[in-house]
């Protein structure tokens, strides 16, 4: 055997062992023994680059390394009930296979990523109503103070203007800027009660839901 | 009216040069004409939009950033293939030149110090004279390649960690304390004795998805009874001889009427809605007015010197609270004693006063360390 195919040999041992034993990939274990065998039984470098072409190995290496760390992923943002996160990793195993070049496995998962980061940050929309919650308490505030009945005027009048300012404002910004990322956007506050978003709000049930109505009322949804 | 150019050229820039690295190269095809599309419509709209905001949005939106970038990885791919030596000799020079380049970007950035030695360690095998294949099982062996994905995080994680620790945050505190514990774990039981990049990242995502509702729950609490706390400040001085005189009630159109109204208001307003937010506080966190003196994120406050009131206007917040009632007024010698503060000037703290300074004093605020010098820990006691 040549020195310099012994070498390669050497090296692609080295790579293999790099995943033995580590269930995190499974795949890129598969895939590097693939290419170890390939160069191992080969009788020279000119028969290993023969049955590298001939099996796709090294595009294959790559698939088996995008498929070892999206399942893992998958598996991650399905365990911290993240199901719109999660959708990168299972839109991206769904096709990874079809692939036989690298930089068309790159690009189509890249356009994956990117379409479902906008749901992400679509979805982040919902934040708008925990983000109110300090206006919300001010307006109950004005609402609900025991004061003179000299001042009961002016307290409803300051609450009937940041009613009036807060829709200006979500009519005029808010629902707007949301818009120019999904045309069909519109407040859900059902989506407050999904895990990824109610863990993230620090007060009880009911209190979400009082908060719900009012802030409904507040924005005149 | 066209985007601002001065926001437009920032995002613009990067692109504008790759276009022009492809076009001096003078590459042609499907992928650069891509590109050029991509960079043809970003600048279009510059031009068409008038808000920065929705032009950003619709950059991203229509995906132009990425079909750019797509297109123009493809270009250099291809381009590199095509020039690529096949030889051992061809990709071993092609390969050193590379990390040779990278060393002198890494030099130029003390950030960068941790990535120098396995770079540098690179070079080294390169131009020892080995050949390709023994190169790569070389730096393989050593560790290198796994040594510039990793070298970043554990001094990434002890100065996130310091600054939570500076900044007087415990929750944080704990958080990055149990990511750096989280990686050294990983590190431990690796084969290789460096925590997997990836592996790392999911356990770090998921510490920082476990301490989420803890940071939320302790900065809402801080912001409760620091209302609180202010509403009854501004209650007491209103009562105060120099309350006329006062930013806080002072018509800005200089009508003594107004201002004695607006003090008027307060006196009569505040104990009213200060029991609506006791209210509040309590239907969110369980916690009454007294129970935050106790509570650790008034304490962790406390020893962050981020209270602004001196203690002796805390005293006063302590003493006023059960006379704050619809009707009611503050203690006679906490409105003396107020007066005193107020002609003294001692009503901010002299803590806070110590590390965030005032006109007349500079003060060391949070005095974090640099990155680079948790890089030179770093690499002083890696026995990697």
């Amino acid at each position: 055997m040549e020195q310099r195919h012994q070498e390669y040999i050497d090296y692609y041992k080295l790579r293999l062992k790099k995943y033995e034993g580590n269930p995190l990939y499974p795949n890129s274990y598969a895939s590097e023994k693939a290419l170890y065998d390939a160069i191992a039984g080969a009788a020279d470098l000119n028969e290993f680059k023969a049955r590298l072409e001939a099996g796709n190995l090294a595009n294959k290496n790559a698939n088996a390394l995008v498929k070892d760390q999206e399942t893992a992923r998958l598996g991650h943002y399905r365990e911290i009930n993240e199901p719109i996160r999660a959708k990168e990793p299972e839109r991206i195993l769904e096709v990874v296979d079809s692939f036989t070049q690298v930089m068309d496995m790159i690009t189509a998962t890249n356009e994956i990523r990117q379409k479902v980061s906008l749901e992400v940050s679509v979805d982040g929309f919902i934040d708008y109503f925990y983000s109110d919650f300090m206006a919300l308490e001010n307006l109950e505030v004005e609402q609900k103070a025991d004061i003179p009945s000299f001042w009961k005027k002016e307290a409803e009048e300051n609450a009937r203007e940041m009613v009036e300012d807060a829709r200006a404002l979500y009519n005029e910004t808010t629902l707007p800027r949301a818009r120019e990322w999904d045309p069909n956007w519109k407040f859900n506050h059902d989506l407050v009660w999904e895990d990824r978003h109610r863990r993230v709000i620090p007060v009880k049930d009911e209190t979400i839901r009082r908060r719900i109505a009012e802030h409904k009322a507040y924005l005149g949804l | 009216m066209p985007v601002d150019k001065s926001m437009v050229d920032p995002s613009l820039n990067p692109f504008r040069g790759m276009m022009k690295e492809i076009d001096d190269k003078k590459l042609t095809g499907k992928d650069v004409d891509e590109m050029r599309a991509a960079l043809t419509t970003m600048e279009r709209l510059a031009e068409e939009m008038d808000d920065v905001v929705s032009y950003m949005t619709k950059l991203t939106t229509e995906n132009l950033f990425l079909k750019f970038s797509n297109a123009y990885g493809k270009v250099l791919s291809n381009a590199a293939q095509s020039s690529a030596p096949t030889d051992d000799a061809g990709m071993m020079r092609n390969t050193l030149q590379q990390y040779e380049n990278s060393l002198t970007q890494l030099k130029k950035n003390p950030d960068h110090a941790h990535l120098v030695g396995p770079v540098q360690k690179i070079v080294d095998i390169g131009k020892s004279g080995v050949s390709y294949p023994v190169f790569l099982r070389l730096c393989e062996e050593q560790q290198l390649f796994e040594e510039m994905k990793n070298g970043s995080q554990k001094p990434q994680l002890e100065f996130d960690l310091h600054v939570a620790q500076v900044m007087g945050d415990p929750i944080r505190e704990a958080m990055y304390k149990k990511m750096l514990d989280t990686y050294n774990a990983m590190s431990a039981r690796s084969k290789i004795g460096l925590a997997d990049h990836f592996e790392f990242s999911l356990a770090r995502q998921k510490i920082e998805w476990e301490y989420a509702p803890e940071i939320a729950r302790w900065k809402a609490i801080i912001d409760r009874w620091d209302k609180m706390h202010d509403m009854l400040l501004d209650w007491i001085d209103a009562h105060c001889s120099f309350a006329p005189i006062d930013a806080r009630w002072i018509d800005p159109g200089g009508d003594r009427s107004k201002t004695l109204l607006n003090i008027r208001r307060t006196k009569e307003c505040n104990p009213g809605r200060l029991k609506v937010r006791e209210d509040i506080f309590r239907e969110y966190f369980d916690l009454s007015f007294d129970d935050v003196w106790n509570h650790p994120t008034y304490l962790a406050e406390q020893k962050a010197s981020r209270i602004y009131a001196s203690d002796e206007r805390i005293e006063s917040i302590k003493k006023t609270y059960p006379h704050c009632k619809p009707g009611g007024s503050p203690p006679a010698d906490v409105i003396a004693k107020t007066e005193a503060i107020f002609s003294a000037g001692t009503w901010r703290s002299r803590r806070h006063i110590e590390r965030f300074g005032d006109a007349a004093m500079k003060a060391p605020g949070y005095d974090f360390k640099s990155f680079g010098d948790f890089v030179k820990k770093h690499m002083a006691t890696k026995t990697v």
